[in-house]
């Protein structure tokens, strides 16, 4: 047990709270401001191709973003994304071109409700951690719209069997990394 | 720098259901994409896999997170405030580690820090507490690369602190009626060696050659027939005893006074008052070079007997701090025994009849008495009135004990402080000094 001396304060020491020295934070209000709008964003778009009705795509997609800001856990997001995207089933073309625009937004969703519902309202994460997470995030953009690319090709090129089959090359690879060893071991 | 608690154990990695609902996402979306033949919906199931597989190529492999306290600097801390460091070892890499810490009368802390292999993180917190604390606890948990994976949650305490009272300063305080001793830093009436000229007297057997004043022998006896000598009067220490009522502590707050919910951290309770305000007194009577005991009502044990020196007001301090209630208190049988002539100053809230009788049973046996009222200012709910009720009824009876002690000769002194340098205990006991000595003018010590 350490001593010291500790004078007594000359008035009320403020609103009582534990400080802790950290870089520039980010408060989970604004991770889930993100969360709320790319959700938001996300509904639009996507369930916009099934239904006509901009105010109708907009009351559906802000329900979608408060189901998520309500429950940021798994398996929520994951859920509202699937949904998004079956909604993109009822699109007239094959493949949609706002795909290149969702496939950021369903990544910014998955990871920002991850720390949505790890970071309480009133918690700070520092920026520097959200860094690495920005430069992961960029380069796995980069390879899923060079797969959007394929994809659109596959779809749209006359003679396209060669697209067709890089792009199933493609995503059986993509398949065969994601999932872990142990899970059918 | 050494660390002061054991670090806590190593944690180990576990799956988050973030990587199987990824993969399952993924998955789920490539399906129906290649059911339906449209390749837009499979390729959104990429992001959820991409990110699943990269998280978990490069997670972190069994190495331990290891969270330690060490000594923080104590410098450019403001008053209130208890600062500690926590160090973050994590494995290799940098990492995210989550932190919610814990201090007791303060607002958590949520936050989540990137950790290169080692960091350092200054904690602090508020407190107008003293004695013993159990600072901050800190439950932490790691995260991988794109949170597939997470160490175990785990929780480090912070090792135990001695928050010790701070004096202030005091300008004089009352003293005994009788000095004790030969030397000290207070003139006696009686004879002997000090500064202050008491007489000039002819010089008898016993008295010292070199005291022999010459001027006045030459101007009474120029004969030489008769030697005067100037004597002077003597000087002596004084004895105070501090006597800590720890029998009990309360807060500002009234309904806390059963023992229902903690006690706030950010007021002082009578206690934290009780030892600002005798380390004060001691210190004060130590700097003037009196002798200082100490003696806990609280604890039947071996008193601190009085003593001078810096020494002693380490001693006197540390005991301060460490004093507090320890289950029901047990009844004396007599007051406790107080050195012949020793000035007591009793520092109570008088919340009882006990501090109140052995003040009186001192007072009975001639020793002076100052009782120190330690209650801090109350706050009384006004919208309960059973509260209200019974806080009239304590308040009637604690001001009668109070004045019953008063008639009895003993000095109360309530420990306010004092606003712009006026009223407050530190005038009430420079005014009972100057009455003491206004009073005691011609008598002897």
């Amino acid at each position: 047990m350490t001593a010291r001396s500790a004078a007594p304060p000359t008035r009320q020491a403020g609103p009582p709270a534990t400080e802790v020295s950290t870089g520039p934070t980010v408060s989970g209000d604004t991770l889930r401001a993100v969360m709320i709008g790319a959700t938001a964003a996300f509904g639009v778009l996507s369930v916009h191709q099934l239904l006509p009705s901009l105010l109708g795509s907009v009351a559906v997609a802000l329900a979608l973003a408060a189901v998520v800001a309500v429950l940021p856990r798994t398996p929520v997001p994951q859920l509202v994304l699937f949904v998004g995207a079956a909604a993109l089933l009822g699109a007239e073309p094959s493949f949609a071109p706002v795909v290149f625009v969702l496939l950021p937004l369903a990544h910014v969703v998955l990871r920002s409700s991850w720390w949505a519902a790890r970071v309480p309202r009133t918690g700070r994460v520092e920026r520097a951690v959200l860094l690495p997470e920005l430069r992961r995030a960029a380069v796995i953009q980069l390879a899923c719209q060079g797969l959007a690319l394929l994809g659109l090709a596959a779809s749209t090129l006359d003679g396209s069997g060669f697209f067709v089959v890089l792009a199933t090359a493609a995503l059986v690879g993509l398949v065969v990394l994601a999932v872990p060893r142990t899970w059918w071991r | 720098m050494t660390s002061l608690a054991a670090p806590t154990r190593p944690t180990s990695w576990q799956q988050t259901t973030s990587l199987a609902a990824g993969v399952v996402l993924g998955l789920a979306l490539l399906v129906t994409g290649l059911l339906a033949g449209r390749a837009d919906v499979a390729v959104l199931g990429a992001p959820a896999l991409l990110s699943a597989a990269w998280g978990w190529s490069v997670r972190p492999r069994d190495e331990p997170v290891v969270v330690t306290f060490e000594p923080a600097p104590v410098t450019g801390l403001l008053p209130g405030e208890l600062r500690s460091r926590l160090r973050l070892d994590v494995p290799d890499g940098a990492a995210p580690v989550r932190l919610r810490v814990t201090s007791p009368g303060n607002e958590d802390a949520d936050v989540t820090v990137l950790v290169d292999r080692t960091r350092t993180l200054d904690l602090t917190t508020h407190s107008a507490r003293t004695g013993p604390h159990r600072m901050f606890r800190v439950d932490h948990i790691t995260s991988g690369p794109e949170g597939v994976v997470e160490s175990i949650p785990d929780a480090a305490q912070s090792p135990g602190t001695l928050v010790l009272p701070t004096a202030q300063p005091l300008a004089s305080l009352p003293l005994p009626r009788q000095l004790a001793g030969l030397t000290g830093p207070h003139t006696t009436r009686r004879l002997g060696d000090g500064t202050e000229l008491r007489d000039v007297h002819p010089f008898a057997p016993g008295d010292r050659l070199r005291r022999i004043d010459w001027r006045a022998t030459a101007r009474r006896s120029p004969g030489l027939e008769t030697l005067y000598v100037r004597r002077t009067q003597a000087t002596a220490e004084a004895t105070i005893v501090l006597v800590l009522d720890s029998r009990d502590e309360v807060g500002p707050d009234v309904t806390t006074w059963r023992g229902r919910g903690p006690l706030p951290m950010d007021r002082p309770t009578s206690l934290d008052i009780a030892r600002h305000a005798a380390a004060s007194v001691a210190q004060t009577a130590l700097d003037g070079g009196d002798r200082v005991g100490f003696e806990d009502l609280g604890w039947v044990r071996r008193p601190l007997p009085p003593a001078a020196g810096k020494r002693q007001l380490e001693r006197i301090v540390h005991a301060l701090a460490l004093a507090h209630p320890m289950g029901e208190p047990r009844r004396r049988m007599r007051p406790p025994q107080i050195p012949a002539s020793a000035l007591v100053y009793m520092f109570s809230t008088f919340l009882d009849d006990e501090s109140a009788l052995i003040a009186q049973t001192w007072r009975a046996t001639g020793h002076p008495v100052v009782a120190v009222d330690i209650l801090p200012t109350v706050d009384v709910p006004q919208d309960d009135p059973g509260v209200v009720l019974a806080w009239r009824i304590t308040r009637l009876e604690r001001e009668q004990r109070l004045e019953a002690i008063r008639r009895e000769g003993v000095l109360v002194v309530p420990w306010t402080p004092s606003e712009n340098g006026r009223g407050g205990a530190r005038a009430a006991l420079e005014l009972a000094a100057r009455q003491q000595r206004h009073n005691q003018r011609g008598t002897t010590r």
